[in-house]
């Protein structure tokens, strides 16, 4: 520090605080102050103005070096080494994956990072995502659409789903991802898509859903073969249903699989009868390396030492002798003998038997290599809910028996007796559904059915029509093809019929004995509470039938009980202000919900589901216990409440059969719909009193055997398949580190970094601390938004962000826990247009930024009390592998001596969580630090040495290994692209589909072309280094 | 011989033997430039809320790596305990006047005369406050010896802070008074006469420096004062009197012009002290500063200072709670208890007190008004109460009242927040930064006075401010605004 008299400034010079030499400035004015008998000097600091004594500003060096800022102790504190940290990372973060981590309005899992992963590094751009239901497959696929759009254009979009989740799909890439998707039907697809192809038309962007039951239809197939629109990304969810060869949906996806640039399948059962479901999968995914069962049968046994190799090396300590053991098994197969005659073989076996105990580092990068040798690793990613869900909550089932009294039994035999109208050879779809849904409605609730039904009593034809309006099962037949006139007539003889029964029984029910279960049901459940001393659980009802819902609204609100309504009517803004109340309320213990209510919500606040009637399909009971039983129920137990009306269809079948399977108790996975279609089929019978209740028990009985032996099998192949898939351990960790090590900066340092800026940029604007914990009430200035929207563009989420801010109720937080439970508060992740705006905004001045430090941490087992000097740097490493990589380089003062790789990892998750500011003087003259600074620096150079030739290696032998892998596939998609091209050319009508080829063509061939360039970025190893901070760190 | 400045802190420190050990030195050159040392200098502020009863001091460090300020509080060299109020009285006995702490223990001496509220005797000399005078002592002198015996108190806290950091320094003060914005914008002489206290205690301060400590004789005080006036008056020209004298209305809302929570608009804030009632209307206003809108100074519309405020109810108290004699120090703190232990009739009495302040309120607001008559604009004015009165419930409530019968509803009180550069006085070594633990209320007028002059934003006096132009140009459509009739 400069003891003498401060020297003085002109007007004009830029200048920076002696004490916080971030602080840079322009001198506007100067003024003599009376008191201290000194010059005073204004200086503007960002937008800020202060008069500082002449003795605390400097003028600012021309050019930055922070060794010598160091050495002259001009150095700043832990709070702005934070600050470049986080801003050095958020820049240029060291993951591949920056664009989605953490960035999705969903529970921050690593394992749903993997299929993203695996995603990026599968040059052709297949995966299939076979984890286990209720993992999350859609947040997956989420993840990969946001990354892929962040990395390429990706204008077209196609998701085929099973008509009852297109919905779903659509509310959860909206909530989650800001994506906003179109539900198309077969017509739109055919006049939006090839239409405008046959007529020569530019095709226009699209993000569509779509249904299997829409698309598989032959004439979109033959369109799909024959014109091959250009689509970027193809999704397929639960794509088990395209695993049979001979089915148009098989064909179908084949078709799409030629147009699409990168394909993904869903499905949580890849394997349901034998190992060629999972080829046909593949076969689809990867035609060129998945052409024949029998060789992918025995490349599945070839498989096996690659797997036992990655799981030795999944051990604690690492198994490295087995893995080498294993890996040279390979060269047994004819199969993978080849594998292990490359470069890339050897250098992995060179890894393994090296003396030296590898890193973490080296172990995932061996690891992943390792993988690599595999057949299906780059292909598919599986996880099972047992590696991944600990502690999973017990579901505790409860049938609650509702006795009808007699008046009650009237109207429901009354309609049942409808049902022995309906024969299979006089009654159409029409009639058998009216029927069936009158049933419904009379089992879900008495008082609104007999409501409902006395005012539809004449209007019989327009009930088909309104099954859809009034239920909300999404049971499949929503996406039936509307009734024909014969089915409407069929329809009006049934309704007719019930009326005249329901004459004699609509004189009223004076009793509601179902609800009056519920009530006690309810009751019990919270008396339970009470005597426990815990909170009121909280309850979600589920119906099915709309006037159901609203029965028990009014109920409910005649007994005070304070609940909420929601249904696919209700706005979804509404849907959710309304969720945000149920969640947030301790005092709104009850949510009435139809299953389109609350699709794609996640309602894990709540601990009990009552089912107020029991869906016909089994897959939505699943997917109605799925709301409460999901990552982040935090309750041991959930109880799940069955209303049954004794001696009905649903007691007898429903009930048995959901009990048998265990439904209740347990996720049991993918039903197949086959299993949906037999319910109906017997519930049929019954009604129409083709089988009594003693056959009824038996055949529900039956069908239970049947569904359970499928599973058994289904599940013994899954666990055989499971066996030959290799680990993806490496992918893991990947993800893991990416907390562990702070690689992307945490919610903390997120929050630090935008109330700095904002304290730097926007005075007046306010952060509050609470934010990192609860939703809270923001302040921004308005000119935030201006400026935002100014800088970021019209971004759809920049303008919405805008908006917020000008209307001035902004309410926020970074956590995404809380955000999910108050869906309309503004989630600040690292992707957030304020955090984007905040980086642009500070690269500007990066020239300036101060970047010597001094800071404190305390010592532990693996840091040794004493005085340090810490280089991080930043490596951008391309080829193969691309990544950057943040490194620390530590240097000790004390033993005048280099530390360990690890150990300088170390000091960096150590600065980035304990560093406190150092007050004391250093201890160390300005030339000792120069000194240890040259060291620091030569060590630098070797750390780049080294790394640059093991990089460049690495690549080398990657680069061989990928080409031997990949080019066979690159040059199929080429000669597929150019059959494509001359069939359009000799069938075609128009130019554009015969265009449209020819750029796929084109691209496929650039492809080729770039990846056999041995000199192009993608197969060079190249590195670069830049300097981030040099660190004086005692550690004490 | 007159001990070194060093010397006289490790006396302070040790604590006071013997009150002969530091004679004065009237020839002592200017204290920072005489030590020869090799420590960097720092440099300090020192905000001097000048109560009528009380005094409160914050010390800033104006060379910090970030916003630093503290409040000081005194200990055993000035015969305190840690409070951070200082009595602004002076006790005369044993023929010497004695300062803070260590006066109010001599008042208890056999003959002793306290001397209260001297600053309102400076602001309203004919009006009877308090003993008699000795000598040829004016209210102005002992005013003046009160705020250069505030400096030495912030010069000790100052050279504490500079010993616990790790490099030493050696400090270097500035300070700002306060005083109430009626005073600084009166016809008469008063805002000279403040402006002359200040400059006259900081040269006493400076220059002579004498051991408050000891006590100072009356006739040894008067020359004192004397020589520094002489010596004042030889100056040049004061330059800025904001770096001097700062209102203190414009220092208590210092605060509430940087927190980040509160945005421009209109505010009225009303600082409840021991003798008066302070009330100032203001405008937060915005400029554009070519990127953006950004909060630039305090217009004020009106600002009134009048008694009744604190000591008022501590009188009531004392009329009703005999056994406590007329000391008003016994009940001072204390009020909101015995206000309740009370019959009713002095209940009554003691919301008559908060009554009137409400009308010191009422004025305030009615002159505020002929600058703004808009009465949309006074719809949702903000309102803060500060100081001691602030916790009063007779005050409060009197404050909550509607202010014009326009208004259905008075104003709820605002909470003011707490400012997040103030810090609790610590003697650890390096000092940290412990929060504030007491009500930040009291001292945010001496939060205020602890930043620069040139630091704080451009204030419009109520002289300065004009009624708001309501010509037919500018007047809205009536359907969307309203005027009320003059």
């Amino acid at each position: 520090m400069n003891n003498g008299s401060p020297r003085e400034f002109g007007v004009g010079q830029v200048v920076r605080r002696r004490n916080a030499p971030d602080s840079v400035g322009v001198i506007r004015t100067r003024r003599f102050n009376e008191q201290t008998e000194e010059w005073l000097y204004e200086v503007q600091f960002g937008t800020g103005v202060r008069f500082v004594p002449g003795d605390d500003i400097e003028e600012l060096p021309e050019q930055r070096n922070m060794f010598q800022d160091l050495a002259d102790g001009r150095v700043e504190g832990a709070a702005v080494l934070r600050r470049l940290l986080t801003f050095e990372r958020l820049r240029r973060p060291p993951t591949r994956i920056a664009a989605s981590f953490g960035t999705a309005r969903a529970n921050l899992l690593p394992y749903q990072f993997k299929p993203l992963l695996k995603f990026l590094e599968n040059r052709n751009r297949r995966l299939l995502i076979a984890d286990d239901v209720g993992l999350g497959k859609t947040i997956e696929a989420g993840y990969i659409l946001r990354e892929f759009r962040a990395q390429h254009p990706v204008d077209r979009v196609l998701i085929v789903v099973p008509a009852r989740l297109r919905t779903k799909w659509q509310a959860e890439l909206s909530r989650r991802f800001d994506e906003s998707f179109e539900i198309v039907r077969a017509q739109d697809i055919r006049l939006r898509l090839f239409d405008h192809l046959r007529r020569n038309q530019e095709l226009r962007d699209f993000a569509w859903i779509t249904s299997y039951e829409a698309i598989r239809q032959e004439d979109l197939r033959e369109s799909f073969r024959a014109l091959q629109p250009s689509i970027d990304l193809v999704v397929l969810d639960e794509a088990h249903r395209v695993r049979n060869k001979d089915t148009l949906q098989h064909r179908i996806a084949r078709s799409l699989g030629n147009c699409a640039d990168a394909m993904i399948f869903l499905t949580a059962t890849p394997v349901q009868t034998s190992r060629e479901n999972l080829f046909q999968l593949l076969s689809i995914l990867e035609p060129e390396s998945f052409k024949d069962i029998d060789v992918f049968e025995r490349q599945l046994d070839a498989n096996k030492p690659v797997v036992k190799a990655l799981a030795a090396l999944r051990v604690n300590p690492p198994d490295r002798r087995a893995a080498i053991r294993e890996l040279n098994r390979l060269a047994d197969d004819d199969l993978t003998q080849k594998a292990t005659q490359g470069r890339f073989f050897q250098a992995i076996l060179d890894r393994l038997s090296s003396t030296k105990e590898p890193s973490r580092r080296t172990l995932v990068e061996v690891q992943r290599d390792v993988s690599e040798l595999g057949f299906l690793a780059q292909v598919l990613s599986r996880t099972r809910k047992v590696e991944v869900m600990i502690g999973r909550p017990e579901r505790k089932p409860q049938a609650v028996r509702v006795s009808l009294s007699p008046e009650e039994q009237n109207v429901y035999w009354a309609v049942a007796a409808a049902a022995q109208l309906i024969t299979p050879a006089t009654s159409n779809w029409g009639a058998t559904m009216a029927v069936l849904m009158a049933l419904r409605y009379t089992a879900s609730c008495i008082p609104a059915a007999l409501q409902y039904f006395r005012s539809r009593l004449y209007k019989a034809a327009a009930v088909v029509n309104e099954v859809r309006e009034v239920t909300e099962d999404e049971s499949g037949w929503r996406d039936s093809p509307a009734p024909k006139k014969n089915e409407t007539q069929g329809t009006q003889a049934v309704w007719g019929e019930i009326s005249t029964r329901l004459e004699a029984a609509l004189s009223g029910v004076p009793v509601d004995s179902k609800f009056e279960k519920f009530r006690e049901a309810l009751d019990g459940i919270w008396k339970d509470d009470r005597c426990a001393g815990r909170r009121l659980r909280k309850v979600v009802v589920f119906a099915f039938f709309k006037p159901t819902l609203r029965y028990l609204s009014n109920r409910l609100t005649e007994q005070n009980v304070i609940h909420r309504l929601i249904t696919g009517d209700v706005s979804i803004s509404e849907r959710e202000n309304r969720i945000d109340e149920f969640l947030s309320d301790p005092g709104i213990l009850v949510l009435l919900s139809s299953e389109v209510g609350s699709e794609g919500l996640d309602l894990q606040e709540a601990s009990v589901v009552v089912n107020y009637d029991l869906p016909w399909n089994p897959m939505v009971v699943e997917q109605r216990i799925g709301r409460v039983d999901r990552i982040g129920q935090r309750s041991p137990a959930i109880a799940i409440i069955n209303l049954i009306l004794e001696g009905t269809v649903e007691d007898t079948i429903l009930n048995r059969l959901y009990e048998r399977i265990g439904l209740f108790r347990e996720t049991i996975g993918e039903i197949e719909p086959i299993l949906g279609r037999q319910v109906e089929k017997l519930a049929l019978s019954a009604l129409r009193g083709e089988l009594n209740q003693k056959e009824q028990s038996r055949r529900a009985e039956q069908a239970a055997d049947a569904f359970h032996t499928g599973q058994s099998v289904a599940r013994h192949l899954q666990q055989e398949v499971d066996q030959l898939i290799a680990g993806d351990q490496a992918f893991l960790d990947e993800v893991e580190a990416l907390l562990g090590e702070h690689r992307i900066p945490g919610v903390t340092e997120l929050h630090q970094f935008l109330v700095d800026f904002l304290h730097d940029s926007y005075h007046g604007s306010y952060f509050p601390q609470t934010s990192l914990h609860k939703v809270s009430e923001i302040k921004l200035s308005k000119q935030v938004a201006s400026d935002l929207l100014q800088h970021l563009g019209t971004t759809p989420d920049a303008r919405r962000f805008s908006t917020k801010i000008e209307e001035g109720r902004l309410h926020g937080t970074f956590n995404t826990e809380i955000h999910l439970r108050h869906p309309k508060s503004e989630l600040f992740s690292i992707h957030h247009p304020l955090v984007r705006f905040a980086l642009e905004e500070m690269s500007r001045k990066q020239e300036t930024l101060h970047r010597a430090f001094r800071v404190q941490i305390p010592a532990h087992d693996r840091l040794a009390t004493g005085d340090y000097l810490v280089q991080v740097l930043q490596y951008e490493l391309g080829g193969v592998r691309p990544r950057n990589e943040m490194r620390s380089i530590v240097w000790s003062l004390d033993h005048q001596k280099s530390l360990d790789d690890e150990t300088a990892q170390r000091f960096f998750v150590g600065l980035l969580e304990d560093a406190e500011t150092l007050e004391a003087p250093s201890g160390f003259e300005g030339h000792v630090c120069m000194a240890a600074a040259e060291r620091l620096r030569d060590h630098a150079d070797k750390v780049y040495a080294t790394l640059k030739t093991t990089e460049t290696d690495l690549n080398a032998v990657r680069a061989e290994r990928q080409r031997a892998t990949q080019e066979v596939t690159l040059h199929s998609k080429v000669r597929a692209a150019q059959r494509a091209v001359e069939n359009l050319k000799r069938t075609a009508r128009s130019e554009f589909p015969i265009r449209m080829a020819s750029a796929r063509l084109k691209n496929a061939q650039q492809r080729l072309d770039f990846f056999l360039d041995e000199s192009s970025p993608s197969t060079q190893a190249r590195i670069e280094e830049s300097e981030v901070a040099v660190i004086h760190v005692r550690v004490s | 011989m007159r001990p070194s400045i060093d010397r006289l802190f490790r006396w302070f420190r040790k604590g006071r033997k013997s009150a002969q050990q530091t004679p004065l030195d009237a020839q002592r050159a200017f204290r920072p430039t005489k030590i020869a040392s090799e420590k960097p200098s720092r440099l300090f502020h020192l905000g001097v809320d000048f109560g009528t009863c009380w005094s409160k001091l914050v010390l800033r460090d104006m060379q910090a790596r970030t916003p630093r300020s503290f409040v000081v509080r005194p200990g055993q060299a000035f015969e305190a305990e840690n409070e951070y109020r200082i009595p602004s009285s002076v006790t005369l006995a044993e023929d010497k006047l004695w300062f803070g702490w260590a006066g109010v223990k001599k008042a208890g001496t056999p003959g002793s005369l306290v001397f209260e509220s001297i600053k309102m005797k400076v602001a309203f000399p004919n009006q009877s406050v308090g003993g008699p005078l000795r000598g040829k002592l004016l209210p102005r002198d002992l005013a003046t010896l009160v705020v250069a015996y505030l400096l030495q108190v912030g010069d000790w806290a100052a050279s504490d802070y500079c010993s616990r950091l790790k490099p030493q320094s050696q400090p270097r003060m500035g300070m700002t008074i306060g005083v109430p914005m009626r005073y600084l914008s009166s016809k008469n002489n008063v805002r000279d006469a403040f402006l002359e206290i200040a400059r006259v205690a900081f040269d006493i301060y400076k220059i002579d420096n004498p051991d408050f400590a000891a006590g100072i004789g009356v006739e040894e005080a008067f020359a004192l004062v004397q020589r520094a006036r002489e010596r004042v008056a030889s100056k040049p020209g004061i330059g800025d009197p904001r770096d001097w004298v700062r209102s203190e209305a414009e220092a208590g809302c210092l605060w509430i012009f940087r927190s980040p929570e509160v945005g421009e608009g209109l505010f009225g804030c009303v600082d409840i002290g021991a003798g008066t009632t302070d009330v100032s209307f203001f405008r937060l206003t915005a400029k554009y500063d070519g990127l953006r809108w950004v909060k630039h100074g305090l217009a004020f519309y009106s600002s009134e200072s009048m008694p009744p405020a604190v000591d008022e109810v501590d009188r009531v108290i004392l009329r009703h709670r005999e056994h406590f004699g007329h000391n008003l120090s016994a009940v001072r703190g204390h009020e909101a208890t015995l206000l309740t232990t009370l019959d009713s009739h002095a209940q009554i009495e003691a919301c008559g007190v908060g009554y009137r302040s409400f009308e010191t309120y009422q004025k305030a607001w009615q002159d505020a008004y002929r600058k703004e008559k808009r009465q949309s604009r006074w719809t949702d004015y903000t309102l803060f109460v500060l100081g001691g009165g602030s916790k009063l419930a007779v005050f409060r409530d009197a404050m909550n009242k509607s202010v014009w019968e326009g208004q259905l509803k008075g104003r709820a009180i605002a909470r003011i927040g707490f400012p997040e550069d103030l810090f609790e006085w610590d003697t650890t070594s390096p000092p940290q930064t412990n929060p504030f633990e007491g009500d930040a209320t009291f001292l945010l007028v001496a939060y205020g006075l602890s930043h620069l002059g040139v630091n704080v934003p451009p204030v419009e006096n109520p002289d300065n401010v004009q009624p708001l132009d309501l010509s037919e140009k500018t007047r809205p459509p009536v359907d969307q605004d309203e005027y009320y009739p003059k």
